[in-house]
């Protein structure tokens, strides 16, 4: 296989918690909000992280582009490390890494003008020579994300704007420094319904244009489904299985993600389908239970008469076939009864 | 006699740009023990028309009906004094966002008996103490931890207290306001089958407003979709959803991926829903409809049947299907 | 450094209107205005010579007459005349202090909030020394040491007042630098100094120059207060050093009205101004900083 364009081994990261929560010694204990991460992402792929709140697919988005420190793991960029990369290297390796948010309220400097955004990241890396050929690049990518005439954009705030527009500013932001791998955390989760498909659109188009790598955070996995060439499903810092998407969804191995695809919401009201409704909720990062951390909640582990390995060992990623991994004792590959399209 | 009746129901908010017509004369029946889904995108009405029921919309609205009803209580005829009694009493609302609005440094017990001192003063402290404990398990929160205070709690189980206090004084009908929005998949599924527990159990009328068609198409018995005020579609919610008869119904759906369907990504719906401050001449959809004819930009389309209690305001309803 | 383009003068001018349209903001600047007025252009028209004094008994402290519009004082000086010379000194001594305490304000606030860590509690000590120096025992140990003169008193007026602005300060920036811009900005690549100085400076602008208003108006107040407690320049005529003089003098004792009011009145009207269009623009700025 060619080399990843960018690929993470045992990433972790914690944050330091507050006071309230103490080990039996007095000693706060730390959140480990990713515990143990492995992800590989190609050139020009699109790969979903999923995961519910909590389970750390965003600080796994942050560590990666270097923006939170992780304590353990290895970042490594192109057959580079850059797990400890500082200063000048740092900040010129961001222009390959874009970021896009989830709140485009939140994301914009309100002070400054949809030009003034789009020009900062050339300011910032010295691209585009005079200021003229600046105002062309402004233009150029104003019109690529759909917002023309780019001159009725420019010098508008970002409080002038709808909220699908803002994020297409964002976009525009995030693209004018051709980045080899943007990452967008829930770009869409906070626009109304006809707007989301049209900005969702357009990231594709634009990676089909450019080829360039993407990385999809997002709580929804429908939504992962038809984006994602691969998604990666995250329980409590963890990624408890990873595959091509269609593989995920339709064969689930872990009971976890084959709970998330039984209750995925469809617009389809009576879809024969079984429900795995999981009681209770994910556990807190600052007390990851032990050996496997699905455990409590694993409708299979009851189903299969509490075996005790569930408890004492921790699970690793293991492949199912080429391409598809999960972490559990019992993947449903290997299980007797072959039960897994039980989703239909 | 329906449990609900509101026929042609409009809203207008005054502004300092002149009058919004936020709901353009809206009809809606709901029986006890229905459960009806209530749909569409921002500012499409579906709150304004939810909470124009227990007079909870602010002082700028200007709300005419022909008849609103509950239990064949003539809502329009009650005095304010008369309305506060209904509010909570037979209408409770779970508001959007309202696992934010637990008081912090009240306990959660505390905090569902307060509706029952507010309004049934005269219950005494133990029996209404032993119904806040019975509301509590009702909602899937073990009494105990009624003693506990909102920063204990996740924001499902604040969804269930918040739920657990607008059932408090036994309500006839309850409103309930994106009450999944923002809750992982997992707790959206437990929430929404507590929902359909509560309904099936106490046979309570429910309004279940929410943009996500998703989560209307799991949830409710009918939906009906709203559009720039008006209803759009109105029925069953397997007819709706597997026979819509107006475009924008079916531009919706197809905006939501069906995981048990096929792997396809729909575009979005192009254009921008009208500008409220002006009336609306023929069709509301018309300028973003894929299908629209001459007739759709004169004439209004009224609601009509396309089957059985199927509703829809298409002049092509037919042809579209 | 900052050029500002058509979009942000219109944003100042929709500002400015914003006060001009509120009843007190406008009342404000009208004060404001007027007193600047007479600061600029008053004493090139009626021009006050402090050694010029009165040569006989009869021409100390009379009463407002066609040559005197306001008395003279107790040197015989035309108290008129004075009164617009003290407007001048007042307004630069509130100005020259304020540009002090707010470049230090601000500098303390933004690397304290920006920078957080050890540096931020240095930092916030350091403003909490300040926060409790009183102005009149330092004024009095300062003038001992290097004598009595304007330079101190605006030094001292501005060493005194920085604190309130660097919390201030700092508070905003703490929420600034958790926005999600912010992040968005950093992960694009841009250094520190980019990020305060295109980014953060820029948020915290208006509430800086709402608080300046604010504060000319205390350094003001401080200045009258200095001079009046006999700390300013004896030889400069300021409103406060007036007062001074009338006390000393013993021309309150005596009835000379016209002596005392027309400095005070001076205070009060250019304070409340500063007062009343600080307030106007916080209010004006400082939501829109909140709520975007």
């Amino acid at each position: 296989m060619n080399q990843p364009l960018i690929s993470v081994t045992g990433l972790r990261v914690e944050y330091r918690a507050s006071r309230s929560t103490r080990d039996a010694n007095g000693h706060p204990r730390p959140v480990r909000a990713v515990d143990g991460v492995s992800l590989e992402v190609h050139p020009g792929e699109v790969v979903a992280l999923v995961g519910e709140s909590g389970s750390g697919k965003t600080s796994v988005a942050q560590a990666l582009l270097r923006l939170v420190e992780p304590v353990g793991g290895r970042i490594v960029h192109r057959g580079r490390d850059i797990t400890t990369l500082r200063g000048r290297d740092l900040r010129d390796l961001r222009r390959s890494f874009q970021l896009i948010f989830q709140d485009p309220y939140e994301s914009l400097d309100p002070r400054q003008t949809v030009a003034e955004i789009i020009t900062e990241p050339l300011l910032i890396h010295e691209v585009g020579g005079s200021a003229l050929e600046r105002e062309q690049i402004v233009a150029a990518s104003l019109t690529s994300v759909g917002l023309t005439p780019p001159g009725e954009f420019t010098g508008r705030f970002p409080h002038q704007l709808s909220g699908g527009q803002r994020q297409r500013v964002s976009i525009a932001a995030a693209m004018v420094l051709q980045p080899e791998l943007v990452v967008a955390d829930e770009p869409v989760s906070m626009l109304d319904v006809s707007v989301r498909a049209g900005i969702l659109k357009l990231m594709l188009d634009l990676r089909a244009q450019r080829d360039f790598a993407f990385l999809f955070i997002t709580h929804d996995l429908s939504l992962a489904w038809v984006l994602a060439d691969r998604i990666a499903v995250m329980y409590l810092g963890r990624i408890v299985e990873i595959g091509p998407s269609d593989e995920v969804i339709r064969r689930p191995i872990h009971p976890y993600t084959r709970a998330l695809v039984s209750v995925v919401p469809v617009p389809r009201p009576k879809v024969e389908r079984e429900q795995v409704v999981l009681s209770g909720e994910t556990p807190s990062p600052v007390a990851v239970p032990t050996g496997c951390r699905f455990h409590p909640r694993c409708p299979l582990r009851r189903e299969l008469g509490d075996p005790q390995i569930c408890q004492q060992v921790d699970p690793i990623l293991e492949p199912a076939d080429a391409t598809h991994s999960a972490a559990c004792h019992f993947p449903s590959h290997r299980r007797p009864k072959e039960d897994s399209d039980a989703s239909h | 006699m329906a449990l609900l009746e509101i026929d042609q129901l409009s809203v207008r908010f005054a502004t300092s740009v002149g009058d919004v017509l936020a709901v353009d004369r809206v009809s809606l029946r709901l029986e006890r023990g229905e459960l009806l889904g209530l749909a569409g995108e921002s500012g499409c009405g579906k709150t304004t028309t939810a909470l124009a029921l227990p007079r909870l919309l602010p002082p700028t609205a200007r709300v005419d009906a022909t008849r609103m009803a509950l239990d064949g209580r003539d809502l329009l005829a009650l005095t304010e004094v008369e309305m506060e009694d209904v509010r909570w009493r037979e209408i409770a609302v779970v508001f959007q966002g309202a696992m934010n609005a637990l008081n912090p440094v009240m306990s959660i017990s505390d905090q569902v008996l307060e509706p029952i001192q507010v309004h049934e003063p005269a219950t005494s402290g133990r029996e209404a103490r032993a119904r806040v404990d019975h509301l509590l398990e009702q909602v899937g929160i073990p009494a105990r931890r009624g003693r506990e205070y909102p920063h204990e709690f996740s924001g499902g189980m604040r969804q269930r207290a918040m739920i657990a206090m607008a059932l408090a004084c036994r309500p006839k009908l309850l409103i309930a306001d994106e009450p999944v929005t923002a809750l992982d998949v997992m707790v959206q599924a437990q929430i929404l089958g507590l929902l359909r527990g509560l309904r099936d159990e106490l046979g309570l009328g429910m309004i279940l407003i929410s943009h996500d068609l998703s989560v209307i198409a799991q949830a409710c018995d009918r939906t009906t979709i709203m559009y720039a005020g008006r209803i759009a579609e109105t029925g069953g919610v397997e007819a709706v959803f597997e026979a819509p008869a107006h475009p924008y119904t079916r531009a919706l759906i197809e905006a939501f991926p069906d995981i048990t369907g096929d792997r396809v990504f729909v575009d979005g719906i192009p254009g921008v829903p009208p500008d409220l401050r002006t009336p609306i001449v023929g069709c509301g959809f018309a300028e973003r409809c894929p299908i629209r004819v001459d007739r759709c930009r004169t004439e209004e389309p009224l609601l009509r049947p396309v089957g059985g209690d199927h509703l829809a305001a298409c002049h092509l309803a037919e042809v579209s299907r | 450094m900052m050029v500002l383009s058509a979009e942000r003068r219109a944003s100042i001018r929709r500002t400015f209107g914003q006060v001009w349209a509120d009843r007190l903001g406008r009342t404000g600047v009208v004060l404001l205005g007027a007193t600047a007025i007479v600061a600029l252009i008053g004493p090139i028209l009626f021009p006050f010579d402090p050694k010029q004094v009165g040569t006989s008994a009869s021409s100390i402290l009379r009463a407002p007459n066609g040559q005197h519009w306001l008395g003279t004082d107790e040197l015989g000086r035309d108290v008129f005349r004075a009164t617009i010379e003290g407007a001048r000194l007042s307004l630069v001594i509130g100005l020259l202090a304020t540009a002090i305490s707010i470049v230090i304000g601000s500098v303390v606030g933004i690397s304290a909030g920006y920078r957080l860590g050890r540096l931020d509690t240095v930092l916030m000590r350091f403003t909490d020394f300040f926060l409790v120096l009183p102005a009149v025992p330092l004024i009095i140990v300062l003038a001992a040491l290097f004598g009595q003169s304007t330079l101190m008193i605006i030094v001292v007026i501005g060493l005194t007042s920085w604190p309130a602005t660097a919390r201030i300060v700092r508070s905003q920036v703490l929420s600034l630098r958790e926005r999600q811009f912010i992040l968005r900005i950093r992960s694009l690549g841009a250094t520190d100094v980019r990020i305060i100085r295109s980014h953060i400076l820029w948020n915290v602008m208006p509430l800086i120059f709402a608080n300046t208003v604010l504060v000319i108006a205390g350094a003001i107040l401080a200045e009258a207060t200095l001079a009046f407690l006999g700390l300013g320049d004896p030889v400069q005529v300021s409103w406060g050093t007036m007062l001074h003089f009338a006390f000393e003098s013993g021309a309150t004792g005596r009835g000379a009205w016209w002596y005392v009011l027309p400095p005070g009145i001076g205070i009060v009207m250019v304070v409340l101004g500063f007062i009343l269009a600080g307030h106007t623009l916080d209010r004006i700025l400082n939501p829109r900083l909140r709520n975007r």
